[in-house]
């Protein structure tokens, strides 16, 4: 399952990325934040949903090739390393994340409110009572805080003119209306998992990315076209200032501004965008959540996968079985795969308990159970013998 | 003793000059009432006030005594402003008050009845 979920989510990423590069330009950031938490949500979500469509390429397997990793005794050991390993890089990434989470927000909630006027236009806009702040520590204006949100702006913008400041405003409450805090949160609470995954450092790159600039599209929606260039300009005035960088928190001037300032003077909403992003988007999470229906008919892993992972398991599928001719030529019972099965009685008393069951699968259970004795027999010297019936 | 004070830190400082001595906890209060603040917030702020020297505890609830007045820190702050924008001339700052007519009729008699009163 794991597996599965790594692949679909980086080949979803790769997509996503490159139709970021080819189709920037024409697409709204709105939906590479959608592409980005589809991804996010299939790594989250160990699910395989049922569809009752056939997913298009002949990859049923059948279900008489039943697999098993060749665990030999030095892989069990290796397995336990990684997975050492990989707690160990977890443990460390959640709490340097834990520490600057922890420091920003002391930092933070140290602001002392402010009379503004534009609480009321805040007020109306996210229809929830937000506090605003002044800081004399911060450089650039924030959001912070999940349920309980707060705006702080820095002390040196206080005095400037009341045009930037509404234009901070309407910024950040966009950020508050669309969780925007809750969502990096989740991404970076991901890549803690996940930091040995090159793609899910992409994700987490672009969607900072794409969370500012669908953010200032919204802007712009809400002001108005014409005050395209005045926006411009504020975005231009915070990125003189030297900006800090909260992680975790949602900024105003913190981006490269130059792109987010091309981008908006560039965007131009076309009616096609709407229905063609939600196509998108379904595609996606059809693409990377589906799995056949018969999966979930008889309980095998391997059976009836969508088309992006069953080049990849059917691969693994050949990998195996060839292991499986390999290894069993080293066992002590010399005995190809294919003939000599008459050592294996085929008709045991569990068979009656499943009449339906066939001679190959029987054959199969036999072997497993066979392999099963081998594998004690090496790891702890106990010999188990076959029963009786 | 480092005067420069974060403006949360004044904020702590100010209950004190207006207040006299308290109890951390009682400032907490004054402050979460006043500007919001919760009690951990005020705790660190406190902290970082006696580690600047600015604040002493003693007694057993954690008493806060202020080491720096008022009036210090005012002629601190002042100090530093005609620093930075009035090249150090303490003239230069008043003659931004006169010449540019902020001052009212009436504020102009006032500080010229505080000269003629402090010679």
């Amino acid at each position: 399952m794991l597996f599965r979920m790594l692949f679909s989510s980086s080949i979803l990423i790769l997509i996503t990325v490159l139709l970021r590069i080819i189709f920037g330009k024409y697409l709204p950031g709105r939906l590479f934040v959608a592409l980005w938490t589809v991804a996010m949500l299939r790594l989250m979500l160990p699910v395989a949903l049922p569809v009752p469509v056939k997913t298009g390429l002949p990859f049923e397997i059948s279900r008489k090739n039943i697999t098993f990793v060749q665990d030999t005794y030095k892989n069990t050991r290796l397995l336990t390393l990684g997975i050492g390993i990989w707690v160990v890089g977890t443990v460390i990434f959640w709490s340097i994340l834990l520490v600057k989470y922890y420091r920003s927000y002391i930092l933070l909630a140290q602001s002392l409110p402010c009379e503004e006027k534009d609480s009321v236009l805040l007020k109306k806009l996210t229809k929830r009572n937000i506090q605003i702040c002044i800081s004399d520590r911060i450089i650039a204006p924030v959001t912070y805080g999940i349920l309980k949100s707060r705006i702080v702006l820095p002390k040196n913008i206080a005095c400037n003119n009341s045009e930037l400041i509404k234009h901070v405003i309407i910024h950040e409450g966009i950020h508050i209306i669309r969780m925007d805090n809750l969502l990096k949160f989740a991404a970076f609470l991901m890549l803690g998992f996940y930091w040995f995954d090159p793609f899910m450092w992409l994700l987490c790159y672009f969607l900072s990315k794409d969370i500012e600039i669908a953010c200032d599209q919204k802007v712009l929606a809400y002001i108005g076209i014409s005050g395209k260039k005045r926006y411009a300009s504020s975005l231009y005035q915070m990125a003189e200032t030297y900006s800090e960088n909260f992680l975790l928190f949602s900024g105003f001037g913190k981006n490269p501004a130059i792109e987010r300032i091309d981008k908006i003077m560039k965007y131009k909403k076309r009616k096609i965008i709407l229905p063609l992003s939600v196509l998108i988007i379904v595609m996606a999470a059809f693409g990377v959540f589906a799995a056949d229906k018969s999966l979930f008919t008889d309980g095998t892993e391997n059976v009836g996968l969508s088309d992006k992972e069953s080049s990849e398991q059917s691969s693994e599928q050949n990998n195996v079985t060839e292991q499986k001719a390999e290894s069993s030529g080293t066992k002590s019972q010399d005995d190809p795969v294919t003939e000599e099965n008459s050592r294996y009685n085929l008709n045991r008393k569990y068979r009656e308990w499943y009449p339906e069951m066939t001679d190959e699968e029987a054959l199969a259970i036999e072997k497993l159970h066979e392999y099963n004795r081998n594998f004690i027999r090496e790891l702890t010297g106990e010999i188990v013998e076959p029963p009786e019936n | 003793m480092e005067i420069k004070l974060f403006d949360s830190e004044l904020k702590v400082m100010e209950v004190l000059w207006k207040e006299g001595d308290l109890s951390a906890k009682d400032i907490s209060q004054i402050l979460g009432d006043k500007i919001g603040w919760n009690k951990n917030t005020t705790y660190t702020v406190i902290k970082k006030c006696i580690a600047k020297g600015a604040i002493e505890r003693y007694g057993n609830n954690y008493m806060c005594k202020p080491l720096i007045s008022k009036e210090e820190v005012e002629d601190y702050e002042t100090k530093e402003l005609i620093d930075k924008v009035f090249e150090g001339s303490r003239i230069k700052l008043f003659a931004s008050f006169l010449n540019r007519g902020v001052l009212s009729d009436e504020e102009r008699a006032q500080i010229k009845k505080m000269i003629d009163e402090n010679e």
